[in-house]
């Protein structure tokens, strides 16, 4: 029966290490012979001087690597009693023995006894019972083996494949913390374990210095290492990877520590459209894909400790936003600076937040049209101490100057979406931020080419411009009309301003009810301003330009609200 | 089409379904195995309740919250299943669990009378995972090709085929009764979170769902459904 991924991430990070040592290149292929080569390479690894730490200061088999497997073979003062020969011996025995196991598991057409890990039907003589000095994180808790058993039961293909999952292991960085990306997949995992492994051990003991685990990514945080592990490999084996971060196989990263004193494991999933996201931009430019990564995600030595220790936080809040797939446009912007690469920040705001195209290059337009502006200065330090609510008033100050047509700025903010006031804020003053970069080294922006049509209003949006063609037709004294409208300081003044309309036939009643809804005082302040915008494009001639738009204190309140959480 | 069958909820405070994967340090799966609800069927009816006396099953479990607990363990442990369990040694191990889970089994009609009246309590986990039915009402289920679906166990092969964020975990689909409590079949699931967040419910849309997925007319949710054959023999 063929090997084949199980789900247990352990035993998967083990199939993936065997799987690269053994030469074959997909699981299902793997034969006896195999097996053989994999066990032959484990072996000269595991049991090298340098794995062991002879003639070195440090031990990888009693330190770091005793941490996954406490007490083992490699470990045992017994076994040390009679020298590295004798730990050496003990350890080949013990290999030996799994690997016959194992074999047998192979070639039996069907046991008798179901494996708790792989799920197959095997030879219930092949099985033997682990402990925690061959099962990571089994330590502590023996009455959670199942049954009050003292060890959990593995059949010998998956016994043998744990012992295998060394090469899989990566470190973080930080408290010792070891992990790995749990991705059935065969090339994705093999890869890793061939070249973090295998290849990094090889190196090791070529320069005759201690094995330890990979663990160089000059990041910060859990998160940082994963995201950084991800854009070497897509840099490294991009030809190869291609079709897997296309499809995204399911992603998990488990971090763990083995510690005696406190062990921990975190499983990290990594969203696919992160995936998507990091592909798309390294076929768009492999430039962007290196400065995001340089700018957000890597950390470099030698500056000075305080200033050190602040890059760190912002690497891993950043990072930490990246695997979660939040927004991350608004906490790049440092120092009136955009980090990371407006392409970068596109492509993700595309791929991972799911912005539209038509509006993002709509952001795009605006972004410019604001660093362009003759009062850009203004409005833009409006928008950098803008709370939500004000990113209306900017952009309907814009609609006012014909930059923005109405249904532009309800594709912008959609008057049932106030969370989206945030975000827009955030893309805009990285677009000004990044035009104003460009601007003063003679770059040229990287605008989005092509045509879009933004996405079609919503009855909302639609009856808003009606009722204000409506007014425009209709409506005696529209200047003041309008010029009342904007200056409204309370609801009631905004339903007194209506009421005219109404009393006049330029609104119907029905109109006035969808506009002031009883009890609702956000949504008439919101719908306020957009019937303003339509107001402003459709009877431009009757628009006071000298008036400053108010926004009521009354409306503000549940849309910051919404905006905190 | 699948008539007069019944949509289960029930709540608790607190949840908690092992990974089996991690067997010290305890991370809890996001969605119950199928064995566990085996295990809620047979609290419910008083005896253990084997696949063979389930036509079909399908549920989703959504939840609030992640959190971390310590937990002061006195570890019990035998050589054997025949041996006596012995106390070894204290310890303190973190114990993640779901806060505020709620459940929504969809069954055929004959298990409204067992979760009106349950035999034992039952429990979304462990002991202390107390849960309650809060509803019982008709559901209607109709096999549909896409569909959003939160909170649920896809087979593995349904998550390779769309491409979706999930975890993967091989499961246990039942158990057999004690002293063995060996697991009848494991294989492999992709587990997709069903987290409630402040804006309610996030979705992920199954474009094809390979025969798997049924709507509840009723309450429009969609879930995959378990045939008694796929559960037994994974056809
Ligand atoms: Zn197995």
């Amino acid at each position: 029966m063929s090997l084949h991924w199980t789900g247990q991430p352990f035993v998967d990070a083990g199939l993936a290490a065997l799987l690269a040592a053994s030469g074959a290149s997909r699981l299902s292929d793997v034969t006896a012979t195999h097996l053989d080569i994999a066990v032959r390479e484990l072996e000269r690894i595991l049991l090298s001087d340098q794995a062991l730490g002879i003639g070195l200061e440090k031990s990888f088999a009693k330190g770091t690597l005793s941490q996954v497997f406490p007490n083992s073979e490699l470990v045992n003062p017994s076994n040390w009693s009679k020298g590295p020969e004798g730990v050496r011996a003990k350890y080949r025995t013990a290999l030996k023995e799994d690997l016959a196991r194992a074999k047998e598991a192979l070639h039996a057409e069907r046991g008798d006894r179901l494996c708790g890990i792989c799920g197959e039907l095997r030879p219930s003589a092949g099985f033997v019972m682990l402990r925690r000095d061959r099962f990571p994180l089994l330590s502590g808790a023996v009455n959670f083996y199942p049954g009050f058993l003292s060890g959990v039961a593995l059949c010998g293909l998956c016994a043998l494949a744990l012992r295998f999952s060394v090469a899989s292991l990566l470190r973080v960085g930080e408290r010792g913390r070891l992990w790995f990306l749990h991705c059935p997949s065969d090339i994705v995992a093999a890869r890793i374990a061939q070249e973090y492994g295998w290849g990094h051990f090889r190196r090791l003991i070529a320069a005759n210095q201690p094995l330890d685990f990979y663990g160089d990514w000059r990041t910060s945080g859990n998160s940082g290492a994963i995201l950084c592990l991800l854009c070497q490999l897509l840099r490294k084996f991009a030809n190869q990877l291609r079709t897997i971060y296309q499809h995204g196989i399911p992603t998990v990263a488990y971090v763990f520590s083995n510690d005696n004193r406190g062990g921990y494991v975190e499983g990290i999933p990594v969203p696919t459209s992160i995936l998507d996201f990091l592909q798309s931009l390294y076929l768009e430019s492999v430039d962007a894909f290196d400065q995001f990564e340089r700018e957000l995600l890597r950390v470099d030595t030698g500056r000075d400790k305080r200033e050190e220790a602040q890059r760190a936080r912002f690497v891993a809040t950043i990072a930490d936003r990246i695997v979660r797939a939040e927004p991350i446009v608004g906490a790049s912007l440092v120092e009136q600076r955009l980090l990371g690469g407006w392409i970068a920040h596109r492509t993700y705001l595309r791929e991972v937040n799911g912005m539209n195209e038509a509006v993002l290059a709509l952001l795009e337009r605006t972004g410019i049209a604001l660093a362009q502006h003759e009062r850009g200065k203004k409005l833009i330090g409006r928008l950098e101490r803008a709370p939500a609510r004000d990113v209306r008033a900017v952009l309907l100050d814009l609609v006012r100057e014909g930059v923005l047509s109405g249904r532009e700025l309800a594709a912008l903010l959609p008057p049932n979406e106030p969370t989206s006031a945030q975000i827009v804020r955030d893309v805009l003053l990285a677009v000004v931020y990044e035009y104003q970069r460009c601007n003063e080294v003679g770059e040229s922006f990287p605008r989005l080419v092509g045509g879009w049509a933004i996405p079609e209003p919503d009855e909302v949006v639609r009856r808003l411009e009606r009722i204000a063609a409506d007014l425009i037709r209709t409506l005696p004294n529209r200047r003041q009309w309008i010029a009342d409208l904007m200056t409204a300081r309370k609801t009631a003044q905004i339903r007194a301003t209506y009421l005219r309309a109404l009393r006049s036939g330029a609104m119907s009643l029905v109109d006035f009810l969808f506009l002031v809804p009883l009890g609702d005082v956000t949504q008439a302040w919101v719908l306020r301003d957009y019937l303003l915008a339509f107001l402003f494009e459709l009877g431009r001639e009757a628009v006071p330009t000298d008036i400053e738009l108010v926004e009521g204190e009354e409306g503000a309140t549940d849309e910051v609200s919404v905006l905190a959480e | 089409m699948l008539d007069g069958a019944v949509r289960i909820r029930l709540t608790a405070l607190t949840a908690s379904f092992r990974a089996p994967s991690f067997v010290a340090y305890q991370l809890s799966l996001a969605v119950p195995p199928l064995a566990t609800i085996f295990g809620l069927l047979s609290a419910a009816r008083g005896h253990w309740v084997m696949p063979h006396e389930v036509p079909w099953l399908a549920y989703r479990l959504t939840y609030a919250a992640r959190a971390m607990d310590l937990e002061a363990i006195y570890s019990v442990e035998r050589k054997d299943a025949a041996d006596t369990p012995r106390f070894k040694e204290r310890n303190i191990v973190q114990r993640e669990f779901l806060v505020s889970p709620e459940l929504d089994l969809f069954l055929p009609a004959e298990w409204r009378d067992p979760f009106l009246r349950p035999r034992y309590q039952l429990v979304l986990g462990r002991s202390q995972d107390l849960a309650t039915v809060s509803s019982i009402g008709p559901a209607s289920l109709e096999p549909v090709s896409t569909g959003p679906v939160t909170g649920v166990l896809l087979p593995a092969e349904v998550v390779a085929r769309n491409g979706v964020t999930a975890v993967l975990q091989n499961l246990p689909v039942a158990f057999t009764p004690d002293p063995e409590r060996a697991p009848v079949r494991v294989t492999m699931f992709g587990l997709i979170d069903g987290k409630r967040s402040t804006r309610g419910l996030q979705f992920v849309t199954i474009e094809d769902g390979a025969g798997w997925l049924v709507r509840d007319r009723e309450s429009g949710v969609v879930v995959p459904l378990y045939r008694q054959e796929w559960i037994l023999d994974g056809r």
